[in-house]
């Protein structure tokens, strides 16, 4: 694409004419245009793409061509193509990339970017810069940064199916290899720690697979672990008395709780320490009354509230006395810098709901202390944590957004090395207070308005962003805007094949393709790693 | 080289020829040149006319073929002229420049036909088209059809000079795309 700046503002972007030659069709919302102007460089993204003529009864008139001279006749000169750029990045002369400040002088030539332009801006691949995929048009890398991307939280949005956990299967990848950041996974799905299928039937390689030790994987679900042959560390198993009311609150809507009966549980919390779920469920109707008397709490009210906790004993990890503290495990493989995906099978989402919480409230408390003691003592900060967490919406929800752990990691704990990576469908279901603590957001294709608002509440030139949000393709497009890129950009994500497992991973080829861990595993006895 | 008229009227901007032979003049938007000074002028003829040599005396139909006419009334044809309006479009002198030139073509010089070069060095400089547009001749729409017609047949490539001349057109007519459509109908024969 070439042209000329014809006009343009700060605020409305600069309007370029296409040149002769150039075919409108060719110009795709999302590209880079670089304008070099009489003193600096700006690296601008194309946002909006439209018809101009010299004389609007042109635009009528000219369509009644008979041949293609006759198009080509008009076709440039009165009617011509305009593209609107966005400008992002102005480079000044001593080569120092800046926010843009002015506008380039005009009949500035603009062009399609190349790739020296845009690793200027992006960098070039490296540890610390994830190559994640290449402008729509452009077979260029571009990076994330991975240590920004690490200083706040993170959220990968879109629609089920755009590619969502293809890429957020990118970033973890990209963080264990440079340790940036420590991961704490929340499989949901059960899709990033070992083996998963993709859409179509292929198998990709989870981080076990790509990582080897540095990943450790808990499964809530032994069985299905089994099933599907994952070479797990270590089983976790939830105790009751690890439970407190605040957990419980989480599950709120769930459970379908009422504020008495939240208050209930506070009441019982008092009376009986952590030992509280376990004792009240194992009640009966009788001593549900003489206990409601006891704590001066409504007898009626404490049966219903009994039948609903009920549920939470259908959950397979949930035991009176566990084997060994797997919370304390995870603590401790985290601190050694391991990485963690907690697998649940087919555990219901209250069980998901209820040990993410429990395991984040954990690591909050652990950081808080670590942190601390780092700066009592001058020493080194804890490794920053990322923690993954899919359905982010049932944790972040404007409702319950302001007690749970997760959303006061999101707005608080960056300052204690610990950021959020959140997966969700929908935005507009998080809390807004949340979203815009967010420091890089990645969007796949979003339709539904109320969430393509919420993504763009708060940022820079929202308007011209939703042309760009809106022409993502349905797969394999995102759109990356936020602390860990200088600029908003479009990217075609890199895809999660052989070569990528070249880059990331220090096995050889034969190492982690066809026997991995299994084997090792059988010959290390099984058993040994699941003591009943 | 024989020339086809004399300047009989001249000015900046046009001149007037009376034709060598009755009813010979050149073709309405053909080009001619005349050598005047030290440069030569170039021109579109534009409105070409025959009539009595004494403007008191109107001819009157005799109802006879020009056969007839010239057995029974030969001095007719003496008494009659051709005489074709030119309007100047460029000059050369070291070069051709498709601009008015400095002082106009003399009285009495003669009028000679383009050749081909001529015409190749007036169809890379596309000033014509606006000095026509200017409005001089009253005929501007028909004249310029006839004009791109003609150097359409002497240029290498056609297809690229009509859309050349064409967007000049729109950028002279943006403000009458009808005319410019026009224009564009005239040109197709």
């Amino acid at each position: 694409m070439k042209g000329n700046l014809f006009r343009g503002s700060i605020t409305s972007g600069l309007e370029i004419k296409l040149s002769d030659g150039n075919i409108i069709e060719d110009v795709k919302v999302g590209n880079f245009v670089v304008i070099q102007g009489k003193k600096n460089k700006y690296l601008c993204m194309v946002t909006d793409i439209k018809f101009e003529a010299l004389n609007p009864q042109m635009l009528i008139n000219g369509i009644n061509i008979e041949d293609d001279i006759d198009e080509k006749i008009i076709d440039g000169t009165g009617v011509y193509g305009v593209i609107t750029l966005s400008p992002m990045i102005q480079v000044d002369g001593e080569g120092n990339a800046i926010s843009v400040k002015s506008i380039p002088a005009y009949g500035s030539l603009a062009q399609d970017a190349n790739a020296e332009d845009i690793y200027n801006v992006f960098g070039i691949p490296s540890e610390e810069n994830l190559y994640i995929g290449t402008p729509p048009e452009m077979d260029i890398p571009i990076c994330i940064n991975l240590k920004k991307l690490v200083e706040r939280s993170t959220g990968v949005f879109g629609r089920a199916g755009t590619g969502k956990t293809y890429l957020t299967r990118l970033l973890l990848a990209g963080l264990v290899k440079s340790k940036c950041a420590v991961n704490l996974v929340f499989d949901a799905h059960n899709e990033y720690g070992y083996e998963a299928k993709r859409e179509g039937g292929s198998k990709v390689k989870g981080l076990k697979q790509l990582f080897g030790s540095q990943v450790a994987i808990f499964t809530l679900d032994r069985e299905s672990s089994l099933r599907r042959e994952v070479p797990v560390d270590g089983v976790l198993n939830i105790a009751y008395n690890q439970i407190t009311p605040d957990d419980i609150m989480l599950l709120n809507s769930m459970l379908n709780l009422n504020n008495t009966a939240l208050e209930s549980i506070y009441q019982m919390m008092k009376a009986e320490k952590n030992d509280w779920l376990y004792k009240f469920i194992k009640m009966d109707s009788s001593e549900i009354e003489e206990y409601a008397e006891e704590i001066g709490a409504n007898g009626n009210s404490l049966q219903a509230l009994k039948r609903k906790l009920e549920r939470l004993t259908r959950l397979p990890f949930l035991k009176h006395i566990v084997p060994s503290d797997c919370v304390k495990q995870i603590m401790d493989f985290l601190q050694k810098g391991i990485n963690v995906v907690i697998e649940f099978g087919n555990v219901s989402t209250l069980g998901y709901m209820l040990v993410a919480n429990i395991i984040t409230r954990h690591i909050h408390e652990m950081y808080v202390k670590a942190s601390e003691k780092s700066i009592a003592n001058d020493s080194k900060e804890p490794t920053p944590l990322v923690i993954t967490i899919e359905e982010a919406h049932r944790f972040l929800d404007p409702s319950i957004s302001r007690e749970t752990t997760m959303g006061e990691i999101a707005r608080e704990m960056r300052k204690y090395n610990v950021t959020l990576l959140i997966v969700d469908q929908r935005t507009s279901q998080i809390d807004s207070e949340v979203l815009s603590q967010i420091g890089t957001k990645i969007t796949c294709r979003l339709e539904d308005d109320n969430d393509i608002n919420s993504f763009l509440s708060g940022v820079n030139n929202a308007t011209k962003l939703r042309n760009v949000l809106a022409s993502l393709d349905q797969k394999q497009q995102a759109l990356i805007l936020g602390h860990a890129v200088p600029m908003p950009v479009v990217i075609k994500t890199r895809n999660y094949d052989q070569n990528f497992y070249n880059d990331v991973s220090t096995f050889s080829e034969d190492d982690f393709i066809n026997k991995p861990f299994l084997k090792l595993l059988e010959e290390e006895k099984v058993d040994e790693l699941f003591p009943d | 080289m024989k020339h086809i008229g004399e300047i009989i009227e001249t000015n900046t901007k046009m001149f007037e020829c009376q034709s060598v032979k009755l009813d010979e003049s050149p073709d309405f938007g053909g080009f001619v040149k005349v050598i005047s000074n030290d440069m030569t002028i170039y021109g579109i003829v534009f409105n070409i006319c025959t009539m009595s040599e004494d403007i008191t005396r109107k001819p009157v139909a005799f109802g006879l073929t020009e056969e007839e006419l010239r057995r029974q009334q030969p001095q007719i044809f003496e008494l009659m002229h051709t005489y074709f309006k030119v309007l100047i479009i460029g000059y050369k002198k070291e070069g051709y420049r498709g601009i008015l030139p400095p002082r106009p073509a003399k009285i009495h010089s003669f009028v000679y036909d383009c050749e081909r070069e001529d015409l190749i060095d007036i169809s890379k400089d596309l000033n014509f088209l606006k000095n026509i547009l200017n409005g001089q001749t009253g005929i501007e729409e028909e004249l310029v059809a006839s004009v791109i017609r003609n150097l359409s047949k002497v240029v290498l490539e056609k297809d690229c000079y009509m859309i050349t001349v064409g967007k000049e057109l729109i950028r002279l007519l943006k403000n009458d795309f009808d005319r410019f459509l026009t224009i564009k109908r005239m040109c197709k024969i």
